[in-house]
């Protein structure tokens, strides 16, 4: 016990230390009891040795009263652990086969040789709902139904002479009234040999039965189910038979499943085991594994049909399903082409489509949609990672429209930019669905995008293309006005609208005669017909417009039709103010009448003064003429009267001059054919009458195989200048003095030489003898303007005078007059 | 021989010239018309008379109230049968080429004579008078 004798000797109370916990309880108040009782005690308890081992203890005594009040125990402890370890046992094991006998489902009970029930455990009571002490003496034979009374006096003698009744079912009545199915065995048994009665072990299968009914049921429907179905349905055993075809199945290879049933696969389609049907098939059988796949099959007649095949392992083999997909197969195919285009239709035109599965946060892209932000296809996208590439002024509009849409439910349409990696930036225009559930949660986007980068920039291209056209509209000092084949004015830049002091406002309502001053209204309105019609007519034009404040002023138009898909839709104007033109034009041209009316009345007087100065010196003349002719005259006075007709010459040299300067200064050039010859004789005869003591050779050489064309009147005047000069400057002294006139004609220009052996100029005064009222010698008796006029003359025709001469042997002029041919 | 009709507006003139023509004995005639619109009543006369007009005629430009060319401008209303046989030069101190032209224009006229007369210059024209077909197509 590990208990030291002295400590029981001391006190034996010390004995408790070592009793077991749960008895030391009952074990004082024995040995209290016996103490006040002074009887005999007797008593089992666990004691716990120091190694821990429980041991049981018998324990019998007497306790005695002393003297002192004090009380003496006589007894001893035997050691009965093996003794009571068995008897634990014993009604342990009688108690577990009870606890077993109730706790079982199966009905177990004895009953008498009478028949009358004398135990029935748990079972029974629970499955026919009896009470213990209603089912203690009931016949037995009381809840069997009626079917199940039958052959109950022969069961009983078989019983009787010791046989056991195997799987018996029977049909019970429960204190409801509900029928329950039993089934079991019943055995008889002996008591001191003699057959005391039965016992009865049954189970209640009533459910089972039930659910055997149903499964029989199902099964029948399944199997017509099966048969009728369209799906093919079939059942092949390890060894490839046959076991179940239903209809559809056998249909499917053209067969009936009566021809099936029973055969071989292999039997049935000899190097089947080669197909990839087969194959899988097999592999399921070895392997048990359920597999699914599709086959195309070509039938011996050229229908092609797609199935889907379904196996799986089953108690038998396999269960194959087969499903002629064939439809489905071809509308996938529509699909996957269809699919094919729409890609292709996509990537064309950059059109992304994006789905957001808001609920679980993923977003799709398809494949174009990488394209566009240039990321490889299938990199994958997240709702936070796209954000990254939203351009950063486009952000907060981006998704503030985004949620405007969720609230409104409207349909996504917006416009952004995107930044890449790279920095390029695109313009995407995105339109997107937001569907809702039925709480009108927001729970997908789908959406698509297109690129529209090039046509943004297109855009923002025109925009400033258009801006610089409205600059240049706006800027330019034209008037600009469009209008309709109403001839309402439907546009007109600032310039228009200020040359006519019109207001912005005043346009909506302005028809063309508004500004058209009423004269030409008429005129401009069958113009406009006209050119409305396609006709060709005129397109640039003057015309009086009529100001907003009834002011008329001169403009000029430039007009051209708009077109639109090759119609005409109305015309467009470009209008110059051209008042201050047209005012300076009238201004011009009464100047330039009143300019001419100074011409023709100085010409006038010029005409006028030189014939009247002229009339009177001719006749002058004509009177010394007569004087001279009256005969006897005297010598000295025939003198006199040459003298006088010389000074009358140099008057009238003196008048033609200053006509021909008048002239030559004053009137227009003209151009006609020169007749040289007619001029050259016409101006001779007066020269000639003029030097008629002069005995001069003239050699003449007139080329005229090209026409010259010239101002006749300024030509002559040349000629004739040239001609005088070369007579008035004759030399006395030369014998044989001559004037060679020469002329010649290119297509270019006509050349006058006229050569004499004259005086001759000094070099050093060849360029003073063209001025103005210069005479280089005493013989000189003109006026002085002779070769002045004459380099005049030259010069006004755009010609040139050249002279070479030598004092002393004559003189050369040659003068080149452009041909105006 | 001829007879002459002068139309001047100058009686210097148109003394000389008479003393010239009778001098020189080249017509048959000399009339003298201070004005144009004279020498027209004159002719008007004639023709009334259903007498001859005078053969030649010399005619100055540059007269008050009607000028040379005016009284040209008249002469050619006269029916052609009457004037086909008159030939007329224009005697003028003018040097205008422009007259010359304008006169030439007027197919009784022959010939320009720059003043003054002489004896040279009216034989010449005689000459050419007479040696100058009727007028008729110019």
């Amino acid at each position: 016990m590990g208990i030291n004798p002295e400590d029981i000797y001391a006190n034996s109370n010390n004995l408790f230390i070592a009793v077991h916990p749960d008895d030391i309880g009952e074990t004082k108040i024995i040995i209290a009891e016996s103490n006040t009782n002074v009887t005999k005690y007797e008593h089992s308890f666990r004691m716990i040795k120091k190694d821990g081992t429980i041991i049981w203890i018998h324990a019998e005594g007497i306790s005695t009263k002393q003297a002192d009040g004090k009380y003496i125990r006589n007894g001893y402890f035997i050691d009965i652990t093996p003794t009571k370890n068995a008897e634990i046992e014993i009604i342990d094991g009688k108690q577990k086969y009870k606890n077993i006998l109730e706790a079982t489902d199966e009905m177990i009970n004895t009953v008498s040789l009478k028949g009358e029930i004398l135990w029935a455990n748990n079972a029974w009571k629970r499955n026919l709902n009896y009470t213990e002490t209603e089912l203690i003496g009931l016949k037995i034979v009381d809840v069997f139904t009626d079917d199940t009374k039958v052959g109950f006096e022969e069961r009983l003698q078989i019983l009787r002479v010791g046989n056991t009744i195997r799987n018996h079912s029977a049909n019970m009545i429960t204190k409801n009234g509900e029928i329950i199915n039993v089934k079991g065995t019943i055995v008889p048994y002996f008591e001191n040999g003699k057959l005391a009665g039965t016992q009865g072990f049954f189970r209640n299968v009533t459910e089972i039965k039930k659910e055997r009914r149903e499964r029989l049921k199902a099964e029948t429907k399944l199997q017509r189910t099966l048969d009728n179905m369209v799906t093919g349905c079939m059942v092949l055993d390890f060894n490839w038979e046959y076991k179940y075809v239903n209809k559809a199945a056998a249909e499917q290879a053209f067969q009936k499943p009566e021809n099936l049933i029973g055969k071989t696969m292999l039997e049935m389609y000899s190097g089947v085991e080669k197909s990839n049907v087969f194959l899988a098939y097999k592999k399921c059988m070895d392997e048990r594994i359920p597999l699914e796949f599709e086959e195309k099959y070509v039938f011996i007649n050229g229908e092609v049909k797609w199935f889907e095949f379904k196996v799986d392992p089953v108690e038998e083999g396999i269960f194959v399903i087969t499903m002629d997909i064939t439809e489905r197969k071809i509308v996938e195919e529509k699909i996957k082409n269809n699919q094919v285009l729409l890609y292709e239709a996509q990537r064309i035109a950059k059109i992304g489509t994006w789905d957001l599965d808001i609920i679980n946060d993923t977003l799709y892209w398809s494949n174009e949609l990488f394209r566009i932000f240039e990321l490889p296809p299938d990199s994958g996208i997240f709702t936070s990672t796209f954000k990254n590439y939203v351009h950063k002024d486009d952000v907060e509009e981006l998704y503030k429209t985004f949620a405007n849409c969720i609230i409104n439910k409207t349909i996504l349409d917006v416009t952004f930019r995107i930044q890449l990696l790279d920095n390029k930036i695109k313009y995407l225009h995105d339109r997107a669905e937001i569907i809702f559930n039925e709480y009108n949660e927001p729970i997908r986007v789908v959406g698509t995008i297109q690129d529209i980068t090039k046509e943004k920039q297109a855009e923002v291209l025109l925009q400033q293309n258009e801006h610089k056209y409205q600059q240049v509209i706006e800027n330019i000092n034209d008037g600009l006005m469009i209008i309709n084949l109403n001839a309402n004015i439907i546009f007109t830049n600032n310039k228009f609208l200020e040359m006519f002091g019109l207001e912005k406002s005043d346009v909506n309502k302005l028809h063309i005669d508004d500004i058209i001053s009423p004269e030409y209204r008429e005129k401009l309105s069958e113009l406009r017909k006209k050119r409305f019609a396609g006709e060709k007519v005129a397109d640039f034009f003057e015309y009086i417009g009529l100001c907003k404040d009834g002011t008329k002023r001169w403009f000029e138009v430039l007009v051209t039709n708009t077109y639109e898909n090759n119609n005409i839709i109305g015309s467009q104007s470009i209008i110059r103010d051209i008042n201050i033109r047209k005012e300076a034009e009238y201004k011009l041209e009464s100047q330039n009448f009143e300019l001419k009316k100074i011409n023709s009345e100085l010409d006038n007087f010029v005409y006028s003064t030189s014939h009247d100065l002229r009339s009177p010196l001719m006749s002058l003349m004509g009177l010394i003429d007569l004087c001279i002719s009256i005969e006897d005259v005297p010598a000295d006075l025939q003198q006199y009267f040459s003298l006088m007709k010389n000074c009358i010459y140099r008057v009238d040299d003196t008048i033609k001059e200053i006509l021909v300067y008048s002239h030559n200064s004053r009137k227009y050039i003209g151009s006609e054919k020169i007749n040289i010859k007619q001029i050259l004789n016409a101006k001779l005869e007066n020269i000639k009458s003029i030097n008629i003591n002069k005995k001069i050779d003239l050699y003449i050489n007139i080329n005229e195989h090209i026409d010259f064309y010239s101002d006749k009147q300024r030509v002559a005047a040349i000629i004739n200048c040239l001609l005088a000069n070369s007579y008035t400057y004759y030399r006395d002294n030369e014998t044989t003095p001559y004037i060679k006139f020469n002329f010649s004609a290119t297509e270019k220009e006509g050349k006058i030489i006229v050569e004499d052996n004259g005086e001759g100029i000094e070099q050093n005064k060849i360029d003073k003898i063209f001025e103005m009222f210069y005479r280089n010698s005493e013989k000189s008796v003109g006026s002085g303007l002779g070769l002045y006029n004459c380099k005049e003359i030259v010069n006004k025709l755009g010609g040139s005078i050249k002279i070479t001469s030598e004092i002393g042997k004559g003189s050369t002029f040659a003068v080149c007059i452009p041909n105006c041919k | 021989m001829k007879r002459i009709l002068l139309i001047d507006d100058d009686h210097i003139t148109n003394m000389l010239n008479e003393r010239i023509i009778k001098y020189t004995q080249v017509a048959e005639s000399v009339h003298v018309c201070i004005s144009a619109q004279k020498a027209l009543n004159l002719i008007t006369d004639i023709i009334d008379k259903q007498e001859s007009i005078p053969e030649v005629i010399l005619l100055d430009i540059r007269m008050p109230i009607m000028d040379g060319f005016g009284f040209l401008e008249e002469f050619a209303k006269i029916p052609e049968s009457i004037t086909s046989d008159v030939k007329i030069a224009m005697l003028t101190s003018s040097l205008e080429d422009s007259e010359k032209d304008r006169a030439y224009k007027y197919k009784n006229v022959i010939d320009f004579i720059n003043k003054p007369l002489n004896e040279v210059k009216i034989r010449e024209f005689i000459k050419k008078a007479e040696t100058t077909p009727k007028i008729f197509f110019k």
